[in-house]
């Protein structure tokens, strides 16, 4: 009786690919299948002026792979000597950047691209594209995305062997895993599922509670008279009227009522370099990536939400101040600063005339996109200073 | 003990034939037997973005941004029925920089399922009304409306067509180039396209358009005139604005040709 059951339980277990893949398994040691795996789909709050968010086929957030993906964010270990984590450069209060030029990885090492905001980051992926993410779209997807960082030489320094090696010694992360993706041996933990669960936090970082958002959904509230100047501007030639003067900035950061992002998920060259030729850029950005000349000194056009929260601005945090945003619009973007300057810019007869009211009008309603409701929310808090991290 | 021997026997036969891996099947490719190609040309020849070619005035001319949507792609059957091929398409020139490549042209491509003898092809050039009714929010990322950098809320429309790109000096003038952004939209500039064509789609058809600049900005009692208007958003349909860009489309439909 006893070797029957014995066979049929090696029939059972015969097409798990484990032993094949991983070599000789203890029956105890690694084994997760112990843990409950019950995932439950992750319910992404209906935001007002937000669409619904979109996700791989192959990566639907559960509570537990979205709960995983936060601690890894916060999670030191995934650098060379655990001095440093993804949130080392995107910091909560604000709107997930640090604040300096460029990136600062281990050690002190200064990296060559402004820290992007992650806020609504998962808004960047278009299906079809393989351009969506970081300044030069190097990559399509956010799962894809979350890898470089850990193995970047001026970032994390690290490699993902040595990082899984950590996780899979420690003593939640299996566990975790487990209840996120259901894999039933410790081996089975993976970069992949990693930048899975990472992914998946990233994709509910998603807000849209600022005075401009409260002016467009909330009944009797509303935006400055100034900020209200400085949206029609923002806007251009809108209502119908002829005579209102022209900024121009919704072509690249366009919005609708339901779709307000404030960036069209597009690379152009905003004429901050003045360039004679394509082959003069000091970062080709978008066209080292693909090849094409004509997409050098191409960088991605980034969402204006919390842009007062996330100075200093562009690629290589040039900008200190969002006032000396409006000057360069204003004082540097004819088509003579370089042969793929943005039309939008070069053509805007407008944009240079614009005076120091106007532009500080501008300004106001840039604050005006300013939402400070998740600085303190506790779900994408570091984990790590709460009084017992790992109490599930 | 004989009859647990043939039980592991049984077993472990049963164990190495259920470790054998089932085939797997390759991936199913869906055949496409429909294929729309287009190919910006300049007075006959192929036309790359960010190429200088020579106007009929003498001005160096030079596209850098060319892309539109169509509208409701049907095609008619021998027996006059009209079959649905695509309700919105989204035709991109932008990343045709090299000859060769401009010479391929842009393909949209379709797995009908309706086959047999079909006598026309007809689409809207621009944003058809109830589909410009909506707004990015209502589409998937994978569709070009889906993306909101292709709608214009000042106007509460899609941009139907956009022809970017700039002009030198004419010889004589004095200044250098003269950028140029032309963007329609707004439901007045829709604009419909019927081709008289004959094909069968038992077997994968191309059908191939082309589109002249040069007809669109230099057509005889029909030019733009870049040097001296030389960006518009489309706009109320009382200004300047609006007239040149209708003009631009009016000129995109009439330069659309059926190979």
């Amino acid at each position: 009786m006893s070797l029957g059951l014995g066979s049929l339980l090696l029939l059972e277990t015969a097409c798990d690919p484990k032993p094949d893949d991983i070599g000789p398994v203890s029956p105890t040691v690694g084994s997760l299948d112990s843990i409950p795996y019950n995932p439950v789909a992750y319910d992404y709050p209906e935001i007002n002026g937000l669409p619904a968010m979109e996700e791989p086929s192959d990566n639907r957030a559960t509570e537990a792979g979205v709960k995983l993906g936060r601690y890894l964010f916060y999670e030191r270990k995934l650098s060379i000597d655990s001095s440093i984590s993804c949130a080392s450069c995107h910091h909560q209060d604000r709107a997930f950047t640090d604040g300096n030029p460029v990136g600062i990885g281990v050690g002190g090492a200064v990296g060559t691209r402004n820290s992007m905001s992650l806020i609504n980051v998962g808004y960047n992926w278009k299906q079809n594209s393989q351009h969506n993410f970081n300044w030069d779209g190097k990559f399509a997807s956010l799962e894809e995305q979350v890898l470089s960082p850990v193995e970047h030489p001026l970032e994390m320094m690290s490699n993902w062997e040595d990082v899984m090696q950590r996780l899979k010694g420690h003593e939640h992360y299996p566990r975790m895993f487990r209840q996120a993706f259901g894999i039933e041996h410790i081996d089975e933990m993976s970069k992949e599922l990693a930048a899975k669960a990472l992914a998946q936090f990233l994709r509910t970082l998603n807000s849209a509670d600022s005075e401009y958002d409260r002016d467009e959904w909330v009944p009797f509230e509303y935006m400055s008279e100034a900020a209200q100047r400085g949206k029609l501007l923002f806007l251009g030639d809108a209502l119908g009227s002829a005579s209102t003067k022209d900024a121009e900035c919704a072509h690249c950061h366009s919005f609708t009522r339901d779709a307000a992002i404030f960036a069209r998920n597009s690379f152009s060259n905003n004429a901050i370099d003045s360039v004679s030729s394509f082959i003069e850029f000091s970062d080709n950005g978008l066209g080292d990536v693909t090849g094409s000349v004509v997409d050098n000194g191409r960088f991605r056009e980034v969402s204006l939400r919390n842009v007062g929260l996330t100075a200093p601005y562009m690629h290589d945090g040039r900008f200190a101040t969002l006032e000396e945003v409006l000057d360069h619009y204003t004082d540097h973007t004819s088509g003579s600063r370089g042969p793929n300057v943005a039309n939008e810019l070069s053509t805007a007869p407008e944009l240079p005339h614009l005076t120091a009211q106007e532009k500080q009008d501008i300004i106001t309603f840039l604050h005006a996109l300013t939402d400070t409701s998740y600085v303190n929310k506790a779900e994408w808090a570091d984990p790590f200073l709460q009084a017992d991290p790992w109490a599930e | 003990m004989r009859y647990l021997s043939a039980f592991l026997i049984l077993a472990l036969v049963g164990w190495a034939a259920s470790c054998k891996k089932d085939p797997v099947d390759p991936p199913v490719e869906e055949t496409k037997n429909l294929t729309l190609n287009f190919k910006a040309q300049f007075d006959g020849q192929a036309l790359p973005m960010f190429t200088d070619v020579s106007a009929p005035n003498g001005e160096n001319f030079q596209l850098q941004v060319f892309n539109f949507f169509l509208s409701y792609i049907e095609v008619q059957k021998e027996n006059g029925d009209w079959v649905l091929v695509d309700s919105s398409a989204y035709v991109n020139f932008n990343s045709l920089v090299d000859l060769a490549d401009a010479e391929a042209g842009v393909d949209l491509s379709y797995s009908l399922a309706e086959t047999g003898n079909f006598t026309a092809i007809r689409f809207g050039l621009g944003v058809s009304p109830d589909l410009n009714a909506m707004d990015p929010a209502d589409f998937s990322s994978a569709v070009a409306l889906g993306d909101a950098g292709n709608y214009w809320t000042a106007w509460d429309s899609y941009i139907f067509t956009r022809t970017e790109g700039k002009i030198d000096s004419l010889p004589t003038a004095a200044g250098g180039d003269v950028n140029f952004l032309y963007h329609s939209g707004v439901d007045g500039m829709y604009q419909q396209k019927n081709f008289s064509k004959q094909f069968n789609l038992e077997q994968a058809t191309s059908l191939n358009f082309t589109i002249d600049i040069k007809e669109v900005f230099y057509k005889v009692g029909q030019e733009i005139p870049i040097a001296d208007n030389n960006v518009s958003h489309s706009g109320d349909p009382s200004t300047a604005e609006y007239a040149i860009v209708k003009t631009v489309i009016t000129n995109m439909g009439q330069a659309l040709e059926l190979q």
